[in-house]
């Protein structure tokens, strides 16, 4: 089991933070690749919010291919949380923890930092060492 | 097994977060308040000033409340009325309100509170009759419902300070706002 | 790590949100509306509005800018210096009389930092001749903030409330004082020292 890497997106499709740990096709263009990977989640959200048989559910929360596994998990506030981990975490329930970065980690150290302007990428250090810590912590990791 | 109420969700996420003292949030609002009289000449421009503060605390404020209270979307107007007055009043102002008044096309209410941690030992000065002293929290209610894609007016209408019996603000529905779907270039 | 329960009390969160929106009106100008389109915030009172004139050269501008920034931070150290003389009131209400200056510091170590920050002062020195350094290793009102070179300066923004605070309860418990804080970052996270220096009469 391995993380790849994280994205949080904010509702208008900003990427706030993009982390990697370990991640075997080098990126071209990172702003292309958030581009797609924003664009891609709207659309797959979307989709399966129509197949859904109650309108107000079926949000994905992941999918997972021979590869790798999709972790996904949004805020009624559109903030989108996504963890790419190797396919054998596919049946974690890793969501739950995606709802404690956002909690443990967005809230206390980019919400509650005055000097955070929302919206713009987070790009403090105390943030992402917070982040990363938590994510090694995880069983997936 | 029945979920909980909304004011065992309040009363639980009140009791989890780090608190402080009523008296230091009320001392801080009155002392900002008294200075912001001091700065504009026109109480309405308080008024305002005391709203855009307010918004911009609650657009940060949503997340916190989201993340702490663990609520999913709301599915109705009504839900969120609920939300706000038994969860958030009580989560960050340790306080319940009441959701009562509806319009007949249901997109205005109101919320009731008796008491209010920011007015604590307060006394409006005489020569601001005028001032909605805790408009603060309209602002508050108005950023955090637009973070949700509602767009809503949010106004006092009673003021235990200005003599009322009670305190009352009265949130409108204007617009649902739908989601943008990502731009695409050229 | 709450309220006394004979206490009201609110989320420590609204302090925080309502501190940061106090500092953004005293040092970067008015806010207005974050969700309306730009437009020119009311009018402040005359005597209030910062001057407006460009000097002719950079030093001057600089200096300039230097002021207006200490006249800012002034301002929101006078606002913390009420709250700190109205709180302290409150807090020694019920205890007897404070006897020298330094149980005054150790009030404010203890109590007084227990009300407004949840914990005590980590480390208290002082040199027996009027200077007093108190220490908080965790610094709550920063405990979300690290040290960034782009935004090098405007932590110690944050600190400028809390130093009012401090003085204006010692002040008011009987040692006049002047206070300023240090920032000193530690790993990726601030360490924070407040200076109170006795003002003789």
């Amino acid at each position: 089991m391995a993380v790849y890497c994280f994205y949080l997106f904010d509702r208008t499709g900003t990427c706030l933070c993009y982390y990697e740990w370990n991640r075997s096709r080098s990126l071209q263009d990172a702003s292309d690749d958030q581009k797609n990977m924003f664009g891609m989640l709207f659309a797959l959200r979307n989709f399966s919010v129509k197949l859904s048989p109650d309108p107000a559910k079926g949000v994905p929360t992941f999918f997972v291919t021979d590869v790798y596994a999709l972790h996904y998990f949004e805020t009624p506030t559109g903030l989108r949380f996504v963890l790419i981990t190797s396919h054998d975490c596919g049946s974690v329930d890793v969501t739950r923890h995606l709802t404690d970065i956002y909690a443990e980690v967005y809230v206390e150290y980019a919400i509650k930092n005055p000097l955070y302007v929302k919206g713009s990428k987070i790009d403090y250090e105390l943030f992402l060492s917070k982040l990363d810590s938590y994510v090694r912590s995880l069983p997936c990791f | 097994m029945s979920r909980p109420s909304l004011q065992t969700v309040g009363e639980a996420a009140f009791a989890r977060c780090d608190r402080v003292s009523a008296e230091l949030l009320a001392l801080t609002y009155g002392t900002f308040v008294r200075q912001l009289l001091l700065d504009y000449e026109k109480v309405a421009d308080v008024n305002a000033q005391l709203d855009a503060v307010g918004c911009n605390i609650g657009v940060r404020l949503v997340e916190d409340f989201l993340a702490k209270s663990k609520i999913a979307a709301c599915n109705s107007f009504a839900h969120t009325a609920d939300v706000i007055a038994k969860v958030a009043f009580k989560m960050f102002l340790g306080v319940t309100a009441n959701v009562t008044s509806w319009s007949a096309d249901r997109n205005t209410f109101s919320l009731l509170f008796d008491d209010n941690p920011l007015a604590e030992f307060t006394e409006l000065p005489e020569q601001c009759p005028d001032l909605w002293y805790s408009n603060v929290l309209c602002g508050v209610i108005r950023g955090a419902l637009e973070m949700l894609n509602m767009k809503v007016g949010c106004t006092f209408v009673r003021c235990k300070l200005r003599g009322h019996d009670t305190n009352e603000i009265r949130v409108s529905l204007h617009e649902l706002l739908a989601e943008q779907p990502p731009q695409a270039d050229d | 790590m709450h309220a006394t329960s004979d206490q009201t009390s609110v989320s420590e969160s609204a302090l925080t949100f309502l501190h940061a929106q106090i500092v953004d009106y005293h040092l970067r100008g008015h806010g207005g509306h974050c969700l309306d389109p730009p437009e020119s915030p009311p009018e402040v009172a005359a005597h209030h509005s910062a001057p407006s004139t460009m000097p002719q050269d950079a030093t001057a501008s600089e200096n300039q800018d230097l002021a207006i920034l200490a006249a800012k931070r002034k301002r929101l150290d006078a606002l913390g210096n009420q709250v700190g003389t109205r709180l302290v009131e409150r807090l020694a209400l019920h205890r007897s009389r404070l006897e020298n200056h330094l149980d005054m510091v150790k009030f404010i170590c203890k109590d007084f930092w227990e009300a407004v920050f949840n914990k005590h002062i980590d480390v208290l020195r002082t040199n027996h001749r009027g200077l007093y350094v108190l220490t908080d290793n965790e610094f709550r009102w920063l405990s979300s903030v690290s040290p960034t070179p782009q935004h090098s300066g405007l932590p110690e923004d944050f600190v400028v409330f809390p130093c009012g605070l401090i003085c204006g309860a010692l002040t008011t418990l009987g040692l006049p004082c002047r206070v300023t804080a240090e920032l000193v970052p530690v790993q990726s996270a601030y360490k924070c020292s407040f200076n109170v220096q006795m003002i003789q009469n």
